[in-house]
């Protein structure tokens, strides 16, 4: 009797042990990657991003976003890569032409939408960024943006328990370093896909343009199509759309990155895609409504010596045109993108 | 049965050495040796000690408070066969600040060589690869943020002759493409042009001496005074770039 409890105690405590040690191992697994696919919208090319060199998993996505929303990436908490990068915006500043940083500082540029990044070989206004993993590595070091320093921004995360479990699950193990810092937010970043305006669902046949947009369309394709291409309503080349020199910032473009005079106040052309939400215009964001735009290539366009060729004689726009042209471009906003869960702050 | 298999495996691997050992050039002695390779910043012959107040060939004061490089390729050559015989290190960011990164071990199966050969420098496509880690992690300070690319090589320190208000001088010298580049190879004679016979129980030290002097006054004449930094690819960042080239001499090689 007496050697029965005991095996009975014995084999209660085994069992009471191999529960908590399987509960144990529970805690301590790291949770299988789900892979996120990269799906490339009809008609667009392949994309410029490698994925195969960093491939999406919904945990890699999910710790790319919560850096994108973490204010601690800044020197003082308060300027995430959010906050010049507004959903609601389609990631550019909302009615801002310069951006605010660091100590009440301002950007000298105005801050781009994000969306359909995978595409851009060269990022930034002056093309000196040539890959999308390097780039958060600008703002968050630059003086008048995030300030900190990449070591520091590293030792915040180290310390963050939160953190330390994502990387181990995204990456294997617990060691956080820029690299991998930088790849989980390329797999936020290169996921804004935007490519379900209007325009879009037309070129689907799920739609059809109104007359207005129809004839704006028509003008688009004619006189603004060669730089602005389709589909991504950009060739991604730098030019010189002449725009006189703002002489406090006197921003050569460029020939700030190539050297190079041919380069002179030559720009990146941005993308047309959610125009209507990403204003004011420019690269110093000097134009307040896609109108204004519109007039100073009508005829507000200052030759000089690196003007492009295609603007340097002014674009011929009827007051007619431009009102289609406008209503066209109102078909390239993407509600679907910017209401998008998925790229949402967590609540 | 398993036996069998072990003379089997035997026998394969023999004849893959067998095979490895054609493909090789007939220098191999078939015995491994290794080569410790320092790289020793100096002025005017002495180890350079930071913030001790040195004078240029222009006459100008200058202290030194940071100096860094990446060497790559590094491997030793026997120029009469114009043969690499020892194999490459790849990337390595040596600071003069960090001892230990001023020395590299190379193995290699061939025991006579006269030259030694490496580059300084990224190569354009670990420039244009995005995020990277280990030497070439953006962390260490060698890497622009605002214009993609690797920092090759940067001198700082403080001289009365900068016209920077802090007094300071910063070279940091990079640029990976097209004319700007300014990735160097360089190719260093034993001295005397000697031959260097390895032993395979004994250990060789080349000791290579890297001048600071040279950044001023090397290939090109670039006093403080006309120019007190360099933060961006470029023409004078070329001019720097042929002056580091410059500044690497085979100091000593010694057999323990």
């Amino acid at each position: 009797m007496m050697q029965r409890t005991v095996i009975s105690i014995l084999i209660v405590l085994l069992g009471g042990f191999l529960f908590l040690e399987a509960c144990k191992k529970q805690e301590d697994a790291t949770p299988a990657l789900i892979p996120l696919q990269f799906t490339v919208p009809s008609g667009f090319p392949e994309p410029v991003y490698k994925f195969e060199n960093n491939p999406l998993t919904q945990q890699g996505f999910a710790l790319g976003k919560k850096l994108f929303f973490d204010g601690r990436l800044s020197k003082d908490g308060n300027f995430p890569c959010a906050s010049c990068h507004q959903q609601f915006a389609a990631f550019a500043t909302f009615d801002h032409p310069f951006s605010h940083g660091f100590n009440n500082q301002f950007t000298t540029r105005n801050a781009p939408g994000l969306f359909n990044v995978a595409w851009m070989k060269e990022l930034h206004w002056d093309g000196g960024i040539n890959h999308i993993e390097v780039q958060p590595l600008a703002p968050i070091v630059a003086e008048n943006e995030m300030a900190e320093t990449i070591d520091n921004v590293i030792a915040k995360l180290k310390d963050d328990v939160a953190y330390r479990q994502m990387f181990k699950t995204v990456f294997g193990n617990e060691e956080i370093n820029s690299q991998r810092m930088l790849k989980a937010l390329t797999q936020f970043v290169a996921m804004l896909v935007s490519a379900d305006s209007k325009y879009d669902k037309v070129k689907r046949g799920a739609a059809s343009f109104t007359e207005a947009e129809e004839a704006g369309y028509q003008v688009f394709q004619v006189k603004c199509a060669a730089c602005h291409t389709e589909p991504l309503f950009t060739d991604n080349s730098f030019r010189n759309t002449g725009l006189p020199v703002n002489d406090i910032v006197k921003d050569i473009g460029r020939m700030r990155i190539t050297g190079n005079a041919a380069d002179s106040l030559k720009f990146k052309v941005p993308s047309l895609r959610n125009v209507f939400l990403t204003f004011p215009y420019g690269h110093d964001g000097r134009f307040y409504s896609v109108g204004a735009v519109i007039d100073h290539y009508r005829s507000a366009v200052v030759n000089g010596p690196t003007t492009d060729p295609l603007v340097k004689d002014k674009i011929t726009i009827s007051d007619y045109e431009k009102q289609d042209l406008l209503s066209f471009l109102r078909t390239l906003t993407d509600s679907a993108f910017i209401g998008d869960k998925r790229f949402a702050q967590a609540e | 049965m398993k036996a069998g298999s072990g003379y089997i495996l035997c026998a394969f691997l023999f004849l893959l050495c067998g095979c490895q050992k054609e493909l090789k050039n007939d220098n191999s002695t078939g015995k491994s040796y290794t080569v410790h390779i320092v790289f020793q910043p100096v002025v005017q012959g002495q180890p350079l000690v930071f913030n001790q107040p040195y004078t240029n060939a222009f006459g100008e004061d200058y202290t030194v408070t940071a100096f860094r490089f990446y060497v790559s390729a590094l491997s030793l050559k026997n120029n009469n066969t114009g043969l690499p015989v020892a194999g490459e290190v790849k990337y390595r960011l040596a600071d003069a600040a960090i001892g230990n990164t001023l020395s590299f071990t190379v193995s290699t199966d061939q025991n006579i060589f006269n030259g030694l050969s490496f580059q300084i420098g990224v190569d354009s496509i670990d420039n244009v690869s995005g995020a990277r880690s280990g030497d070439l992690d953006p962390a260490k300070g060698m890497f622009w943020t605002w214009n993609s690319g690797y920092i090759m090589a940067k001198l700082e320190g403080a001289s009365s002759y900068s016209v920077v208000p802090d007094g300071n001088f910063t070279y940091h010298i990079g640029g990976f493409s097209g004319e700007n580049q300014t990735i160097r190879s360089i190719l260093l004679s034993t001295p005397q042009n000697q031959q260097i016979t390895l032993k395979d129980d004994r250990m060789i030290t080349i000791l290579v001496n890297g001048d600071i002097d040279k950044w001023f006054h090397g290939a090109h004449a670039l006093s403080i005074a006309s120019n007190a930094f360099v933060h961006s690819p470029g023409s004078l960042a070329k001019l720097y770039a042929d002056n580091y080239a410059a500044m690497f001499s085979i100091a000593s090689i010694t057999e323990e």
